[in-house]
């Protein structure tokens, strides 16, 4: 259904008026969901997506892909077209990596071909967080059973020697499903490894595993 | 009666044209100029002149000046209301000639001796003016012009040498501590070869100018919505040390060192790619302030690939000062004046990156709902991690009511080891993170699970914060963050400054930043300051940017090593006055954008 149909005008009036090159409109879909509700708020993706542009603020499209994840499991096919064609008006920014892979990822929509060689494989990064693209790529990757991808996931995990950082991967990796990433985090089922706490060794890996495992099968 | 003129030898008086005289030959000029060059021959002397011009005077004969007067009395000389009248004969040596010192026409028929004259001593005037590079007079300045001796300069920075002799002459001006232009040598100004002709007054034009030297240095700007970071802390100067522009070298001779971290208090400024950020430019001199100086400062950005400069040119002692982000990288803006490196602040630029945090309420069968103020969250938030670049969307997710959960009050109750005491009191942070891990669980499952149009979603990627005030006694922290990088960290405080400020120390945890005291922290110290952990901590006056702390009067454990001596006030230490406690520095920013 049309956002105009269902969101209030006033909310309709400020989704036209939005300003996307500015950074100032960033946060409209959150607005927009606290404002009028999730059903507005997943009608008002597609005219902003049809008003992005190139020149679009980099935080606007960041948080419009947030978006397109956080609503993913209510979007139809009709709203993943247009979504997938707002994502194709964007060259690949690995600046907003995370949120650009989590959208596609979540709503599962395939654009492999379209990115490949346009993102660059860099394995150097220590936690999924900072300067961690190639790890959103290759989530995202793994989510589309791209062969191989998962075990270049769990080569990653494997060597990372840092307690905190394999903690971070692992929880990364937990947000996908499937059989194969169980098994890959219950192989670190008795690490001793802890996570840094806040102040001195937080839980060992073993103990987040666990807590994964419990989170996964409810 | 007359009045003498000449030298004590002279024979020649100045007569009024009543004066009877018979026995004087009066003298006859075929003109004025013939009269003057008379005149000058006889009046060289200053006390003769004087006398001279005091007997015109009574004449009725005035001059305005002693120029003048010689030529309103040759002008006299050749009217005939004055006449020369020389006292005895001349011999006369031959027919029609006439004695020397003459000049006239001679009378019959009595030839004029033939005697030496007094010395001719041609008559000009000589003046010398000695300013400074602003035009303004520069007085007791010592002026020498050959044989004519040395003067100084008067309050209006002049040497008059009167009437002198023409010629060349060399002339010099010099005054201790003075040279040619603002920031050189001392070093005397001179004219070689100043031709002072016959009958003329020269004027010469020399510079002294105090020897000024000029610093520039950086303050933050005062307006924080004008700036992202500035950090005065990362470069601190050392017990005992000095900030490169203090104090101010006699001449303009700072080099700006290779190393970024020197500890010269050379500030380090952070600027979003393609976004301006403004600093507060100050120039010091030794001296003598010679602001227009500063036109001649330039501004200098290495690399130029990092950052531009916007503010072209200052005019003022303070000003305001903007610099344009153009790549992310770090760089050093330099301030050039007259070939001089003066001044520098080192530039971090990186694009601005937005973070996530959902906050919400979470109520348990052990806490109160909390009050809490969603707008002042977001502006504290984004107040403190602006300083790294970095904006923060904020989600209010509203209560989260867990009091129901019967599976977590047994989870909850590890969080207390006295079941009447305080939250996670003498527990240890694995414990902590389980408790709020499993609460944090639990809070994700139950948002998720949240169906109805007006409810708040969750977003993902977000950093979830929880605000959480145990009853009745509350958390024996002033929060929580579940792991360094983490999702999930809790606040246990209700509304209020402290409850922000303890936001975005909970909310720096789950960005990877780590506590002063952590022992894998040192990488995001200045190592200095890492040090300094548990030192005493001194007084440290306010800034433009930041507010004044005084020592803390309840402190008396120094040993305590999450507050940094020369940083009391970072956001991730335990400074107990949390209101001023939100600033971040260099190590933090690259720490918040990359590792």
């Amino acid at each position: 259904m049309n956002y105009v149909d269902i969101c209030p005008p006033s909310v309709v009036y400020r989704i036209q008026e939005a300003d996307l090159r500015s950074s100032a409109d960033a946060d409209l879909i959150t607005w927009v969901e606290v404002t009028a509700g999730r059903k507005c708020a997943i009608a008002a993706l597609e005219p902003i997506a049809k008003k992005l542009k190139a020149d679009s603020d980099l935080s606007v499209v960041d948080l419009f892909f947030n978006a397109v994840a956080g609503y993913a499991p209510m979007l139809d096919d009709t709203q993943k077209d247009f979504i997938r064609e707002a994502y194709l008006h964007f060259p690949y920014n690995p600046a907003i990596s995370g949120n650009y892979f989590l959208g596609l990822r979540y709503a599962r929509i395939d654009l492999r071909d379209e990115l490949k060689g346009h993102v660059r494989i860099n394995w150097g990064f220590k936690d999924p967080d900072r300067n961690a693209a190639t790890w959103d790529y290759y989530l995202y990757l793994a989510a589309m059973d791209e062969p191989g991808a998962l075990d270049a996931i769990s080569d990653k995990i494997a060597d990372t020697k840092n307690g905190n950082d394999a903690t971070l991967l692992l929880l990364s990796l937990a947000d996908l499903h499937g059989k194969e990433v169980d098994a890959i985090l219950q192989s670190y089922a008795n690490d001793s490894r802890t996570a840094d706490g806040v102040s001195g060794p937080g839980r060992p890996i073993s103990k987040t595993i666990e807590r994964l495992m419990r989170t996964r099968t409810q | 009666m007359g009045v003498r003129i000449g030298d004590i030898a002279s024979r020649f008086e100045i007569l009024s044209v009543n004066d009877p005289s018979t026995d004087r030959i009066r003298h006859r000029f075929v003109g004025t100029d013939e009269a003057l060059r008379f005149l000058r021959r006889h009046l060289y002397q200053d006390e003769v002149l004087a006398e001279a011009r005091r007997w015109c005077r009574d004449q009725g004969l005035h001059h305005p000046t002693e120029r003048g007067f010689l030529q309103v009395l040759a002008a006299a000389l050749t009217a005939g209301t004055v006449w020369i009248g020389e006292l005895e004969r001349p011999v006369q040596t031959r027919r029609g000639g006439v004695g020397p010192g003459g000049g006239g026409n001679g009378i019959d028929p009595v030839p004029p001796r033939i005697r030496p004259g007094p010395k001719l001593k041609p008559v000009a005037e000589l003046l010398v003016n000695v300013r400074n590079i602003l035009g303004e007079p520069v007085e007791g300045v010592t002026v020498t012009a050959d044989a004519l001796g040395t003067k100084t300069t008067d309050a209006n920075g002049v040497a008059d040498y009167g009437r002198v002799a023409p010629g060349t002459y060399k002339v010099t001006a010099e005054k201790a501590g003075h040279g040619l232009r603002r920031n050189g040598p001392v070093i005397k100004d001179e004219l070689n070869d100043v031709a002072v002709p016959d009958g003329s007054k020269k004027v010469v034009d020399l510079i002294q100018t105090p020897e000024c030297a000029n610093v520039a240095f950086f303050e933050g700007s005062t307006t924080r919505s004008a700036y992202f970071g500035f950090d005065h802390k990362t470069n601190i100067k050392p017990t005992g040390g000095h900030p490169y522009w203090d104090p101010v070298p006699a001449k303009g001779t700072l080099t700006m060192p290779t190393d970024k971290f020197t500890r010269d208090e050379a500030r380090w400024v952070s600027v979003a790619k393609d976004q301006e950020t403004q600093v507060e430019i100050n120039f010091a001199f030794s001296d003598f302030e010679c602001i227009p100086c500063l036109a001649n400062t330039t501004y200098q950005v290495i690399p130029a690939t990092v950052a531009e400069v916007v503010t072209a040119r200052i005019g003022a002692k303070k000003a305001a000062f903007k610099i344009k982000g153009l790549a992310p990288g770090e760089a050093t803006l330099k301030v050039i004046c007259d070939g001089h490196e003066i001044g520098w602040f080192h530039i971090f630029c990186d694009g601005e990156k937005t973070i996530l945090v959902d906050v919400a309420c979470l109520l348990t069968t052990r806490s109160d709902v909390v009050a809490y103020d969603t707008a002042a969250i977001t502006a504290y938030l984004n107040d403190v991690f602006r300083q790294a670049l970095m904006k923060v969307s904020v989600k209010d997710l509203g209560l989260i009511d867990l009091s129901n959960d019967a599976d977590l009050v047994p989870i909850e109750d590890k969080g207390y080891t006295d079941p009447s005491g305080s939250f996670l009191k003498n527990t240890s942070g694995a414990i902590n993170d389980e408790v709020l891990g499993a609460m944090d669980d639990k809070a994700v499952a139950m948002v998720k699970a949240r169906t109805g149009d007006m409810d708040r979603s969750g977003r993902p990627n977000a950093k979830r914060l929880y605000l959480h005030v145990p009853t009745p006694i509350s958390g024996a922290w002033g929060g929580w963050a579940v792991g360094i990088g983490g999702a999930a960290c809790f606040v246990f405080f209700n509304n209020g400054l402290e409850s922000d400020q303890t936001c975005a120390h909970e909310v720096g945890h789950l960005l990877y930043l780590r506590h002063p005291s952590d022992n894998k922290s040192a990488p995001q110290y200045a190592p200095h300051n890492f040090a300094s952990r548990g030192a005493a901590v001194p007084d440290y006056p306010g800034t433009n940017t930041e507010r004044s702390s005084a020592v803390d009067p309840t402190w008396t454990d120094v040993t305590w090593a999450n507050i940094m001596a020369n940083d009391p006030t970072n956001l991730m230490g335990y400074w107990p006055v949390k209101s001023v406690s939100r600033y971040l520095r260099y190590h933090q920013w690259k720490t918040l954008r990359s590792d």
